[in-house]
């Protein structure tokens, strides 16, 4: 080959490495591959998304045919709806009561039994063991507990001569109830997330702390917590998400009671899409909840973001 | 400063015994270097004299005070790690000052103590930085800095330059031991590269198994390695050993029947051994020279040249097989495939016993 040849076929080898033909086939390749997962995601996410935004927009029934494009006034009624606010309220209020506690408890629980020892180990999995119940299983169980004639708490309080208290039908311990049975219920996972972001800290890091003559708290303050700050916005924003949607517990334990102070803002779309029939409204509902989880996600992703840089 | 001393100290971890009543006296001011394969309990030693290990049996002092029983952070020691150990949010600033600000230190004292330290080490420009936006080197240096502030009775290094490339390597080495000469500190410093050791030390203590094999200043340990295993882990290339039998003994002397070559009339001083008893002749590269196939000790077949520059290497297959390292000055002019001729002066080569003991010769 001459050196004219050599250079009239370099810069075609350097700018396009490939034939063109070739490039667009390895690009289908890539479609081809990630379809599965685009279809999925498009059939079971994208599409009911805009199917209930667009539902929203209307007048809508649950059974028949009468389906009315009403715009936004599903959206002016919820404005003026005093049990949509008191049950967005009552979600706030749990969602406020719920995250710190069990953010709290798990990494206390974590900071107690992450050491890579047989007896952490075992409790780890006791304390994991609650997360694996099924709503049912565990609002019975609690309902056990507190039941203000026969429940557990019951008999302890009439044991001390003190008057029973009948925490489900109490309007001011009833939200409490259910944030205990929560806590109860749901403490296993981020419990598992601070315990691997616990393990992944060296050990170096304690040694060079002892040398540097750290007191606990110090190491706790200054060593640990910063160590693990992702895992806890990540715990946090799960369990915002998480909590907003809840649903069972009220709905099995409380019935949304006493006088709606513990109906959940999913409990009521439940209610108005499937026993009031009006699935455009609870659909109105349902993106108002989207949009609050869509801002916290949002959220997290920034701090993440801020983090990585 | 202070002086350590390590009386009979185990260590077990379940039933494995990992040190074996071992006793060293580490002198004030003192340069020491741990030196030994992975696994010889060299950084277990090192963790146990700072506290991080526990003693299974024997006793620590530090400046004659017993430690035992002592926290790591009451023992006065520092320790820079493998790994650096530096506190990833906090800023150079921030981590070199942590334990002054955690003993009480008042905030002037610790600006001057930090200032001085970031300038004895050239990191003066980085205070504001994170662990995250340093190279290993750097690193390095303030977990150095972080060492040096605590004004330790003594520093103790982890195999502090295993996670840097070879050229910060040789220029951390010449650091240290600036560092060692200007603070005139108690120095421990563990590593499994002989060459380290050989660079910084005033003594070294080479380790197998646990235990101590041999302790001495760089020049003892090269010139009169203990026993087999000591002559082979120190020096680059390192020496070569060829098996032998002993043909006789007299006053000062014997003579070596080599397997592969002629035999040999060596300078000891005593020989308590049996005649023809095997014993293992130990040549280092470098004391071995090029003749003509026919006057060397040995002769053999060049099977690779490696040149290096200052030195060639030559790797010779003698006739049985064996092979041995030639360390030629400057550039050889053999070839591969080469036949030629080794020899080396008397006074220049180790032998060992049947076990593996270094017969005393002298001086060379």
């Amino acid at each position: 080959m001459t050196t004219q040849e050599l250079s009239g076929a370099l810069p075609e080898a350097t700018t396009s490495g490939r034939p063109a033909w070739f490039r667009r086939s390895d690009a289908w390749q890539g479609y081809l591959f990630i379809a599965p997962f685009l279809l999925v995601y498009c059939v079971f996410l994208v599409y009911p998304l805009f199917k209930g935004f667009w539902i929203s927009l209307h007048d809508w029934e649950l059974v028949g045919t009468y389906r009315e494009f009403i715009g936004f006034l599903n959206y002016e009624d919820l404005w003026y709806d005093s049990l949509f606010w008191k049950s967005l309220w009552n979600t706030i209020r749990f969602v406020a009561l719920t995250v710190p506690s069990m953010t709290l408890l798990a990494m206390l629980l974590a900071l107690a039994v992450s050491k890579r020892t047989r007896t952490h180990a075992v409790l780890r999995a006791v304390f994991f063991g609650s997360s694996v119940f099924s709503v049912s299983v565990v609002t019975f169980i609690w309902q056990m507990m507190l039941n203000g004639e026969r429940g557990m708490l019951a008999h302890i309080f009439e044991a001390l001569g003190l008057v029973p208290i009948d925490y489900l039908r109490d309007s001011f311990w009833a939200m409490p109830s259910l944030v205990v049975t929560t806590l109860w219920w749901g403490v296993g996972l981020p419990l598992a997330l601070f315990v691997a972001a616990l393990q992944q800290i060296p050990e170096e890091l304690y040694e060079a702390a002892e040398l540097d003559h750290a007191s606990r708290w110090t190491v706790l303050w200054r060593i640990t917590l910063p160590s693990i700050r992702r895992t806890i916005v990540l715990v946090l924003v799960l369990q915002i998400v998480a909590h907003f949607q809840i649903f069972g517990q009220p709905l099995l334990m409380t019935r949304g009671g006493p006088a709606d102070s513990t109906r959940s803002l999913v409990q009521l779309i439940y209610d108005t899409g499937f026993r009031d029939w009006q699935i455009g409204y609870a659909a109105s509902m349902a993106m108002v909840l989207f949009a609050i989880m869509l801002v916290v996600s949002m959220i997290q992703l920034f701090l993440g973001r801020e983090e990585r840089s | 400063m202070a002086d350590i001393r390590l009386s009979r100290v185990s260590k077990r971890y379940g039933s494995a015994l990992v040190i074996e009543e071992l006793s060293l006296d580490i002198k004030s001011r003192e340069f020491v270097v741990f030196l030994g394969p992975s696994g010889c309990g060299k950084s277990t030693l090192l963790r146990m004299i700072a506290g991080l290990e526990d003693i299974s049996a024997g006793e620590i002092s530090i400046a004659g005070e017993v430690v035992n029983e002592v926290p790591a952070r009451h023992r006065g020691v520092s320790m820079v790690f493998q790994n650096y150990a530096l506190y990833p949010h906090m800023s150079v600033y921030d981590n070199i000052s942590f334990g002054l600000r955690n003993t009480g230190v008042p905030r002037d004292e610790i600006r001057r103590r930090v200032t001085e330290a970031t300038r004895i080490l050239r990191i003066g420009e980085l205070l504001d930085r994170k662990p995250r936006d340093m190279s290993g080197g750097q690193r390095q240096r303030v977990a150095i800095g972080r060492a040096i502030v605590r004004q330790p009775r003594a520093f103790l290094f982890d195999e502090p330059l295993s996670n840097l490339d070879a050229e910060l390597r040789v220029q951390m080495r010449a650091e240290i031991a600036r560092l060692h000469h200007s603070l005139n500190a108690t120095m421990v410093f563990v590593t499994h590269d002989q060459v380290e050791a050989m660079t910084m030390a005033d003594r070294i203590v080479v380790m197998r198994s646990g235990r101590i094999e041999q302790v001495g200043t760089p020049i003892e340990l090269y010139r009169h390695p203990r026993n087999l295993f000591v002559a082979g882990f120190l020096g680059s290339p390192k020496m070569n050993f060829l098996p032998a039998t002993v043909g006789g003994s007299g006053a000062g002397s014997l003579s070596l029947e080599i397997g592969a070559g002629r035999p040999v009339e060596l300078a000891v001083d005593t020989y308590p051994g049996e005649i023809g008893s095997a014993a293992t002749l130990g040549l280092r590269p470098e004391h071995l020279h090029l003749t003509s196939p026919e006057d060397g000790v040995l002769a053999g077949k060049v099977e690779l040249v490696e040149k290096l520059g200052s030195t060639t290497h030559l790797h010779v297959a003698l006739a049985d097989d064996r092979l041995v390292i030639v360390e030629v000055s400057g550039e050889s002019e053999a070839r591969v495939d080469d036949l030629v001729g080794l020899d080396f002066q008397p006074a220049s080569a180790h032998v060992f016993d049947a076990d593996g003991n270094a017969l005393p010769r002298p001086e060379p």
